[in-house]
């Protein structure tokens, strides 16, 4: 009986896994949800607000991508993953994309075998540090106990750093964002090391921010979007241009409040009728409908939109645009044309 | 009715297959292979065909690229530039630290225990029902996180320590800091001059195990007790320390000092190994006390009665009439438990403890992303590991086992049998053995031991451990036969040293196994020269043949065998 359970278990282990791999546009409509990977909780980003619903920068992402698929902001489904979960998650097809602050490098992209679809924030790794220890840079750490995000890229920049530096250091790899806060709090850590964004929306949650401070170096580029497997490029297709399409609806000027008005009727601007699905058959050529675009920008707003309402500066995050700000202002965010 | 008159048919007809029951055992058990191996191709197919399409190929290779990240606890030098593959090693040699450490201290802990509910004292023996009735219905994992919140939650942080008047002092005479990143203990500095103290601490093992050998010569000669234990632990730690004292304190102590961000010198033992290792133990040790309490109890009142009756003291009856055959009882769930350790080991990560489920089935796999192999490789680790531990405890409880008639038939094959008549191995009678202690082969199974150590010790030394670039390709750039060789090298060479250690007669299988592969070996040209760089090819592998027939040697040839302990193979 025994024998007969554990063939059983295999055989449609390996059934399910016969499974993947099909169109993922036709799965997403067939089941009525795009199913997200997102972090834990990182505070700004992807965490789960007093209702219990999911919400931060990333989070509206991935609803603005299910109200352009299904015409509804609320048909994305949200499956928390760590820095080691994330792939396996993806590569599985336990989740359809994943919207995890996640570094886009050569070797995720050609040898894991995914395919990233644009940018949707500039980072660099930094240092974390309690004020009374009175240290200015990140030179002065020798010696330290710092505290990182295991399966991550920062675990590889920090390696690279102290060694070219000549620095000595104690590492302890950490599985969540949380247990490293934790740990750091409590003194079992001199550096918290991760994404600067990630660094300033830790902060933010703590007690006393003020007595931490962030060191002036980024050590590294961290490009995060997301991304989806290889071989789908219909699917990758939709995710790209959902996010393309909140960066051209900010240098259009088209927000959450007036992009209902302007697409009622085609304007004077061809490309945001293109968007809005006033001029052309557009939609159609992703197999989407004709207002995706509008749907999407619906759903949280153009991405300076979102900025702003999850972690900019007025929030408790307070990060600044820089290097995500529009290329026009100095940023070196930048949307190809949509035509 | 003419048929009935017939005499029965012996023709075979197809729905005999399922009706007759001299056929349908054997029918459905085919039918349930078939099923099953072809369910097996299915999964193996599917395997394929899915990492066909995701791109991916099956291999190794990425094992010898580097890893580039760091680890912190590292029993042998590593930096974040060697291969994959060395952080794996560092991986497995952290789970074995934390397997062997636990293991020793849960069976203290459990042995302590176990006696403690037995205990006469009502306080004792309730607390002990309590420990072990909490502690063994929790799951592990909370028991590790909640060991190591507490060191993190309330031990001092290293900055506590600093300032004119801080918040935290050392423990000890400033000899042991207890911070929430782990404890600093002071470490040796061997001074010059110091091997006097080395030299003079392994003449004294000597001098104890010959005082060991006459004490047990005399009792059985007068009947008469000494203090051996005290006397000996006496020789063994006195005469170095005499050594020592005379040769002006060659060995200093360092003792850990705060600097920069934290304490540097000393012993350091993480936070998160002394939370996982303490956390195992104490979890496993109420698994083992209830086994204690149960071998113990198990040992009919009758024979403590008798002992007593004899006029033995207390303790001598528990060592040489109740323990004895409590152990016989002991042993193999203890086996389990010891197993059950090492698996839970892999908890590791959950408190940042860089274990082989931390480096090759975490960071490497996720830098990676080869799950197949490095999970392969994962698994056959500790397949290796658990066999190996149920192995070694497998010899132990043959030792301790009780000692039939019949022990001896039923244990198949063995190299002995093509002895029979030759040397010293003529046929035995049970009556015919006689306990002489430590004579004979069984003294001299130590000696081999100490052979087959060393050879253990330089092959996974060369193999997995030595620096790959410096003096060799790493080992899964090998062709696939040296790479098979190495590794029946090391399983028989450890299997050798195994049965040495436990006095299992089956050891002379082991040397001539060994003997064999080692011949192999050397005719397929294995670079032994690159074991050691003390001699070279040609002494070593004449040298080392040398031993290992002499080995094989004395034991067919030799003195007089221990009678008592080899009857048990001998043929009843």
């Amino acid at each position: 009986m025994r024998t007969s359970v554990f063939i059983g278990a295999l055989a449609a282990a390996g059934l399910a896994s016969g499974l993947a791999g099909a169109a993922t546009l036709d799965d997403v409509k067939a089941k009525g949800s795009v199913q997200c990977g997102v972090s834990t909780g990182l505070a700004g980003f992807a965490f789960t607000d007093d209702a219990g619903q999911w919400d931060g920068f990333d989070v509206v992402f991935c609803r603005a991508l299910a109200a352009a698929v299904l015409g509804d902001p609320g048909a994305a489904k949200f499956t928390p993953t760590t820095g080691k979960t994330r792939f396996t998650a993806l590569a599985s097809g336990e989740v359809d994309v994943l919207f995890r602050n996640t570094t886009w490098t050569f070797s995720r992209d050609v040898d894991l075998k995914f395919t990233f679809l644009g940018v949707n924030y500039y980072d660099g790794q930094g240092f974390m540090v309690p004020k009374e220890l009175g240290v200015s840079s990140a030179k002065e750490l020798d010696g330290a106990t710092v505290c990182i995000q295991t399966g991550t890229t920062t675990e590889l920049n920090l390696a690279d750093f102290f060694r070219v530096n000549s620095i000595s250091y104690e590492p302890v790899p950490i599985e969540t964002n949380a247990e490293a806060q934790a740990k750091y709090l409590a003194g079992a850590c001199d550096v918290y090391t991760t994404d600067a964004s990630g660094l300033a929306a830790t902060r933010a949650t703590f007690e006393e921010p003020d007595a931490h401070v962030v060191l002036p170096e980024i050590i590294s580029k961290e490009p995060l979007g997301p991304l989806v497997r290889h071989g789908d490029s219909e699917w990758g297709d939709i995710v790209r241009w959902t996010l393309n399409a909140l960066v051209i609806a900010e240098e259009k000027g088209i927000t959450a409040s007036n992009v209902e008005e302007l697409a009622a009727a085609p304007t004077e601007d061809p490309e945001i009728n293109r968007l809005l699905g006033t001029e052309g058959e557009y939609g159609s050529m992703m197999g989407l409908e004709k207002d995706w675009a509008v749907k999407a920008i619906k759903a949280g707003g153009n991405y300076g939109e979102v900025f702003d309402a999850h972690i900019g500066p007025e929030t408790p995050i307070g990060l600044a645009r820089g290097l995500n700000a529009l290329w026009t202002q100095g940023g070196i965010l930048y949307a190809p044309p949509f035509r | 009715m003419t048929a009935i008159a017939e005499p029965p048919q012996e023709s075979f007809r197809v729905d005999m297959l399922w009706n007759d029951s001299r056929y349908r055992s054997t029918f459905f058990q085919i039918i349930a292979l078939f099923t099953f191996f072809t369910l097996l191709l299915l999964l193996v197919r599917n395997v394929e065909a899915n990492l066909a399409a995701l791109g991916k190929e099956f291999g190794f290779n990425f094992m010898v690229n580097p890893a580039s990240y760091d680890i912190n606890q590292q029993p042998i030098d590593y930096t974040s530039r060697d291969s994959h593959s060395r952080a794996a090693v560092i991986g497995l040699l952290n789970t074995l630290l934390v397997a062997v450490v636990g293991c020793f201290l849960a069976t203290v802990i459990g042995v302590l225990a176990g006696i403690g509910r037995l205990s006469k004292n009502w306080i004792l023996r309730n607390l002990m029902t309590v420990y072990i009735e909490v502690v063994r219905n929790i799951p592990v994992l909370i028991q590790i996180l909640l060991v190591s919140a507490v060191i993190v939650e309330t031990m001092p942080a290293p900055r506590a320590f600093r300032g004119d008047e801080p918040a935290a002092s050392m423990l000890f005479f400033d000899s042991v800091a207890a911070t929430n990143r782990g404890f600093y203990f002071p470490r040796p500095v061997w001074g010059d001059g110091s091997w006097v103290v080395v030299v003079a601490g392994i003449i004294g093992i000597i001098i104890a195990v010959i005082f060991g050998r006459w004490a047990t010569q005399r009792q059985q000669a007068t009947g008469e007790l000494l203090p051996v234990l005290p006397i000996k632990l006496g020789i063994i730690f006195g005469l170095p320390f005499l050594a020592f004292l005379f040769s002006g304190l060659p060995i200093g102590l360092e003792y850990p000092e705060l600097s920069g961000f934290n304490f540097s010198g000393g012993i350091y033992a993480r936070e998160s190994y002394v939370a996982l290792t303490l956390a195992l133990a104490i979890y496993t040790g109420a698994f083992i006390a209830e086994n204690v309490r149960a071998g113990i109890q198990a040992v009919s009142r009758g024979q403590t009665e008798a002992s007593f009756a004899l006029g033995l003291r207390p303790s001598r009856n528990m060592s040489l009439v109740i323990l004895p055959q409590a152990l016989r009882i002991i042993i193999p769930p203890l086996i389990s438990q010891y197993l059950n350790l090492t698996k839970n080991s892999s908890l590791a990560l959950l408190v940042g403890y860089m274990d082989a489920t931390g480096t090759l089935g975490g960071i490497t796999l996720n830098q990676t992303g080869r799950e197949f192999e490095t999970l392969f490789l994962l698994m056959a680790f500790y397949l290796a590991v658990s066999l190996s531990i149920a192995a070694v405890m497998n010899l132990y409880n043959e030792n301790a086992k009780l000692v039939e008639r019949t022990s001896g038939t039923g244990m198949g094959f063995s190299v002995l049998s093509l002895l029979d008549g030759v040397g010293k191995w003529e046929r035995l009678k049970k009556g015919d053995a006689i306990m002489h202690a430590n004579y004979g082969i069984r003294g001299f199974l130590n000696l081999y031991v100490l052979f087959y150590a060393v050879v253990l010790i330089y092959l996974l030394n060369y193999v997995f451990i030595e620096r790959i670039t410096d003096i060799r390709p790493s080992y899964f750039d090998w062709p696939t036969g040296m790479q098979l060789l190495a590794l029946a090298m090391i399983a028989t060479s450890f299997g050798a040293l195994a049965t040495c250690i436990f006095k299992n007669a089956r050891f002379v299988d082991f040397v001539a196994i060994e003997l064999a592969v080692f011949l192999l070996a050397v005719l397929f040209g294995f670079p032994f020269e690159q074991l050691t760089e003390l001699t070279g090819t040609t002494e070593l592998i004449a040298g080392s043949l040398a031993i290992r027939l002499l080995i094989l040697g004395y034991t067919v040839f030799g003195a007089r065998p221990n009678l008592t302990f080899f009857h048990r193979v001998r043929k009843a």
